[in-house]
C-alpha cells in the first residue's frame, strides 16, 4: 500500500496557522528566512525560537512532527558543525592534536552555523506541514506571477507541480503492483550486489516508463478534450482573498524583523 | 435538423488505406436528447469514431458537424468542445487536479467564467452526480466509479449539448459500472442530456434509444436496442454477445415452446414463461 | 497436494494510522486439479488472500500450506513456492518489458536458473499453450494487439510450470470475444490437470467454469461450496453486492411468481433443458 504515503508531509487541520493565505505564507517563509540570516547572536535565536514555538503550538502540530522533519539532514547539520569547528579560525585554543586546533570562537561559530540549518529547516517544515501541497503550488503560481513578464513559464511551471502531484500516488501503487508481477516471475530486487540490483530494477521500470506515457498520453487528450490550451484567457476557481489573519501574521513577522534590527543597532 | 451530423467520414491512421482505414465512409447523426450506444468488438473502429465526433481526431475525408460547426474549422473548435463533452476509458488518466471539487472546475477555468460562476457550477454538478460530499477528497482515494462521476461532473459543469464516453466502464467492477450507468442514465432521463456511449458490453445498450454496430470501420447494424440485439444472426456473423434471455428464448422457441420473439430481458422472459404455464 | 489455509488473518499496516484489516480468520482447502473460483465485491480481501498463495505476502497471523510448503516458515524458499504457483495479475499485460516476446516469457525460467535449452522449450510450450504462433517470438510484445499482449502476459507465468494456477481478473477490459479466447484456454489447461483458482466479478463465468465457489466479504470467508449451493442462495449474494448468473437470476425471478423449477440451476443449459421437461413433458418439475 505504497500509495497511502502523503506526498511532502502535509498535516491537515484548521488552526489560524493554517488558515494563513499560501500567498502570505510564502511571503513570511522569506521573511522569516532572511531573519535566520540576519541574527549575529544566540538571543537573536531565542527570538526565533519564541517565534516558531508560538506557530507551531497555535497550528496544533506536535513537536514531535517538526523535529522529525530534521531526522533527514542530520548528517548534513553534523557535517556542518565539525566542518566549521576544525576549521574556522580563532584565539583561545581550547584542543590542539596535530593539525586539529578547536578554538573558543570556532566552538561558538560552528554551533551558531549548525542553528541556523536547523532553524531554516524548522522554519521551512512549518510551511509544508501546514499548507496543503496543491495550495502551495496555487500560492506559487500566484506569487511569481510577475516573472510572467520576463517570459517565464509560470502557469506550465504550476500545471507540471499540480499533475505530478495528483499523479505520484498513482505511479507508487502501480510500483507496488508491478513489483509484485515481476515478483510472481521470480524476480529479485533485494538481493545482490549493486550492479545486479540495478539490472534487477530493469523489469520494474521499463513497464512504469511505459505506463507513465500511456497516462500523460491520455491525460492530454483528456485535457484537450476539456478545452485546455494553455494559462491565457485561463480563470481558477479560488479566489485568493487576504484575511484578517494574514495581515496580523504580517505585522507580527514585520515587528520581530524591525525588534531583531533595533537591538542589533543599540548594541 | 441532427445536433451532430456525419456524412461520408473517412479516418485512417497513419499507414493505412481508405480500404483498410479505422473508419471507412460513415454517416449518421444524433438527434438532441437522444441515447446513442455504438458497439462493436475491438478494432471495429468504434473508439476512433466517437473520437471523430468532438474534433480530437479530424475525419481524412468527409465532415462531422455540431451545430452547423465543423470539426476541420480550427478557429471554432474550443466552440465545438464546450458543446461536445467526452469521458474517457480509464478513470485515473483522466482526472487533472489533486482536489476533487477543482478537477470538477478544470473544464471551467479553462473557458474563463468568472471565479464565483465555476464555484456555483461546480458544486451543481457534484450535486448531479451524487458526489458533493466528496468535493474535498482527493481522486485516488475514491473507487473506479466515482473517479468517473467525477469525471462526467467536470463535463456536466461546462454545460455541454452532447456527453461523450468512450466505454466508461470497461475498467470497473459490476458495482461501478451499475453506478456510473445509473447516473448517466438519471441525468439522461431527468436533464435530457443527449448521450454517444461507446461499449462492449451489451446489456449496457439496452437502455439506448438508438444502437449503431461497428464493423471493420463501418456500421453493419443500426436500429432500435430491440432490432438489433433480436438479430441474433447478425450478432453471430458479427462476433458479438447476444442477450442471454434472446438466446434462450430462440432455443426454446425452436423446440416448440411458445415464446415472442420480442423477449430480450429476464423480466420478459419471466413474463413470458409464467403465461406459458397458466395456459397449461 | 492441495492448497490448505487454516485462520489465516491479515492486517494491512499494522499500527498506523492506516492499519485495516483485509482477512479475518480465513480457512479453505483447494484440491489438486480443482477449479475454483473466488468472487466478492471490491475490497472484500480476495485478491490479499490468493497473494498469500505464492508467498507475495506472508501469513502473519495463521497458516498457508501451499503443495506441503509451509508458508509461514521464514525458511520456506519463495522462489519454490513461485515455481509451484503461478499467479497472473490483473491487466498482466502491463508488466510485459522485454524486447521481444521470447525474452519476456523467458524471464520467469531465467529466474529459476534453467539452461538455456530448457528456457527455449518453456518458451515455445508456453506460446503453443496461450495458442499464439511461432513468428511472434522475435516480435516486441508491444507492437502486439491487446488480447495478445494479454496472452504473452500469461504465456510469461505459464512457462514457470507452475501446478497451481492463479488468475486475477483475467478477462477485465476485454471485448467479448477476447474473453471467449481466454476463459476457453483457461478451461483447457484445467482439462490438462493444472489446479485453478480465478478470482472474477463475472457470475456468468464462474457458473460455467467452477468446480467449487468461495466468496469472501468483508475479509471473511462468507459462503463455500458448488456453483449450484452458492447460486441457490440469491439473496446472501445480493446482501454482499454480489450479483448472479443470468439463468440463476431468472430461475429466481420464476421462483417469485410461483413458478418453481428444481433448486441449484445456474448455467443457461441447465434451465433450458428444466424447462423444456417442465413444458414437453408435462410439468415433471
Amino acid at each position: 500500500m505504497l500509495g497511502d504515503i502523503t506526498l511532502g508531509q502535509f498535516f491537515p487541520g484548521d488552526s489560524p496557522v493554517h488558515r494563513v493565505d499560501p500567498r502570505m505564507k510564502l511571503l513570511l517563509t522569506a521573511l522569516y528566512i532572511c531573519l535566520t540570516f540576519l541574527v549575529k547572536d544566540f538571543i537573536g535565536y531565542g527570538l526565533l525560537l519564541a517565534l516558531l514555538l508560538f506557530c507551531t503550538l497555535l497550528s496544533g502540530l506536535k513537536l514531535k512532527f517538526m523535529l522529525r522533519s530534521l531526522k533527514p539532514i542530520l548528517m548534513i547539520i553534523l557535517f556542518t558543525f565539525f566542518l566549521n569547528m576544525f576549521f574556522a579560525k580563532g584565539d583561545r585554543v581550547l584542543f590542539a592534536w596535530r593539525f586539529i586546533v578547536i578554538t573558543e570562537e570556532s566552538l561558538y561559530f560552528a554551533a551558531f552555523m549548525a542553528l541556523r540549518l536547523v532553524f531554516l529547516i524548522l522554519g521551512t517544515s512549518l510551511l509544508t506541514l501546514t499548507t496543503s501541497p496543491i495550495a502551495l503550488t496555487d500560492g506559487l503560481e500566484r506569487v511569481l506571477k510577475p516573472l510572467k513578464l520576463v517570459r517565464f513559464p509560470v502557469h506550465e511551471l504550476s500545471m507540471m507541480m499540480t499533475i505530478a502531484l495528483r499523479f505520484i500516488p498513482t505511479l507508487l501503487e502501480e510500483t507496488d503492483k508491478i513489483m509484485k508481477a515481476q515478483a510472481a516471475r521470480g524476480a529479485d530486487f533485494d538481493t545482490g550486489n549493486l550492479l545486479q540490483r540495478a539490472k534487477a530494477m530493469v523489469p520494474l521500470l521499463v513497464p512504469l516508463f511505459i505506463s507513465a506515457f500511456r497516462r500523460a498520453d491520455e491525460l492530454a487528450i483528456a485535457m484537450e478534450a476539456r478545452c485546455y490550451r494553455g494559462g491565457e484567457g485561463r480563470t481558477r476557481m479560488k479566489i485568493l482573498r487576504l484575511q484578517a489573519v494574514d495581515y496580523l501574521a504580517l505585522l507580527l513577522f514585520l515587528a520581530l524583523l524591525a525588534a531583531e534590527l533595533l537591538r542589533q543597532r543599540l548594541l | 435538423m441532427a445536433l451532430i451530423d456525419l456524412s461520408e467520414v473517412f479516418f485512417q491512421y497513419e499507414g493505412q488505406t481508405e480500404e483498410d482505414g479505422a473508419v471507412r465512409g460513415v454517416s449518421f447523426g444524433v438527434n438532441k436528447g437522444e441515447w446513442l450506444s455504438i458497439i462493436g468488438h475491438n478494432g471495429s473502429g468504434k473508439s476512433t469514431l466517437i473520437k471523430l465526433l468532438n474534433g480530437l481526431y479530424l475525419p481524412t475525408s468527409g465532415e462531422v458537424k455540431v451545430e452547423g460547426i465543423s470539426s476541420a474549422a480550427e478557429d471554432r473548435i474550443w466552440e465545438l468542445r464546450k458543446k461536445v463533452g467526452m469521458i474517457f476509458q480509464n478513470p485515473d488518466n483522466q482526472l487533472v487536479a489533486t482536489v476533487v471539487e477543482e478537477d470538477v472546475a478544470f473544464g471551467l477555468e479553462n473557458l474563463g467564467v468568472p471565479p464565483l460562476e465555476i464555484q456555483g457550477r461546480v458544486k451543481n454538478a457534484l450535486e448531479k452526480v451524487r458526489m458533493g460530499e466528496f468535493a474535498k477528497h482527493a481522486p485516488h482515494h475514491l473507487s473506479g466509479g466515482q473517479k468517473q462521476r467525477v469525471a462526467i461532473a467536470g463535463i456536466l459543469a461546462m454545460e455541454p449539448e452532447v456527453l461523450l464516453m468512450d466505454e466508461p466502464t470497461a475498467m470497473l467492477d459490476p458495482s461501478g459500472r451499475k453506478e456510473v450507468l445509473d447516473t448517466v442514465l438519471r441525468l439522461h432521463e431527468e436533464q435530457g442530456i443527449t448521450v454517444v456511449h461507446v461499449t462492449h458490453f451489451m446489456e449496457e445498450a439496452l437502455a439506448a434509444d438508438r444502437v449503431l454496430c461497428m464493423d471493420e470501420g463501418k456500421i453493419a447494424l443500426s436500429g432500435s436496442p430491440r432490432e438489433v440485439f433480436l438479430n441474433i444472426g447478425g450478432l453471430h456473423a458479427l462476433g458479438l454477445e447476444v442477450p442471454p434471455m434472446a438466446e434462450l428464448s430462440l432455443r426454446l422457441r425452436k423446440k416448440g415452446l411458445r415464446i415472442p420473439e420480442t423477449v430480450m430481458s429476464i423480466e420478459e422472459m419471466t413474463e413470458a414463461l409464467c403465461q406459458l404455464k397458466s395456459a397449461i | 497436494m492441495p492448497i490448505e489455509v487454516s485462520h489465516l488473518s491479515h492486517v494491512y499496516m499494522p499500527g498506523s494510522p492506516f492499519s485495516a484489516s483485509a482477512l479475518e480468520d480465513v480457512s479453505l482447502r483447494i484440491e489438486d486439479g480443482e477449479f475454483a473460483a473466488v468472487i466478492g465485491h471490491t475490497g472484500s480481501g480476495k485478491s490479499t488472500l490468493v497473494q498469500h498463495f505464492n508467498g507475495l505476502i506472508r501469513p502473519s497471523q495463521g497458516k498457508v500450506l501451499v503443495n506441503g510448503l509451509e508458508l509461514s516458515d521464514p525458511k520456506t524458499s519463495l522462489k519454490e513456492v513461485r515455481r509451484q504457483v503461478g499467479l497472473v495479475f490483473q491487466y498482466p499485460e502491463y508488466q510485459l518489458f522485454e524486447e521481444s516476446v521470447e525474452l519476456d516469457i523467458g524471464f520467469g525460467p531465467k529466474n529459476l536458473g534453467l539452461p538455456k535449452d530448457e528456457i527455449a522449450a518453456r518458451v515455445r510450450q508456453a506460446l503453443a499453450d496461450v495458442h499464439l504462433p511461432e513468428e511472434l517470438l522475435q516480435r516486441s510484445p508491444f507492437d502486439l494487439s491487446g488480447g495478445q499482449k494479454r496472452r504473452v502476459a500469461i504465456g510469461g507465468v505459464l512457462a514457470m510450470e507452475p501446478s497451481i494456477l492463479i488468475l486475477d481478473e483475467p478477462t477485465a477490459g476485454l471485448d467479448p470475444r477476447g474473453r471467449e479466447e481466454i476463459l476457453s484456454l483457461i478451461q483447457g489447461w484445467h482439462r490438462k490437470g493444472r489446479t485453478i483458482v480465478m478470482v472474477s466479478h463475472s457470475m456468468d463465468d464462474v457458473s460455467r467454469l467452477a468446480e467449487r465457489v468461495y466468496v469472501m466479504s468483508q475479509g471473511r470467508l462468507a459462503m463455500e461450496g458448488s456453483p449450484a449451493e452458492v447460486f441457490s442462495r440469491p439473496d446472501e449474494l445480493l446482501s454482499m453486492g454480489l450479483d448472479l448468473p443470468a439463468a440463476a437470476k431468472l430461475r429466481a425471478e420464476l421462483a417469485k411468481k410461483g413458478f418453481a423449477l428444481p433448486k441449484g440451476i445456474h448455467r443457461m443449459e441447465e434451465i433450458e433443458t428444466a424447462l423444456l421437461a417442465f413444458f414437453l413433458k408435462g410439468g415433471a418439475a
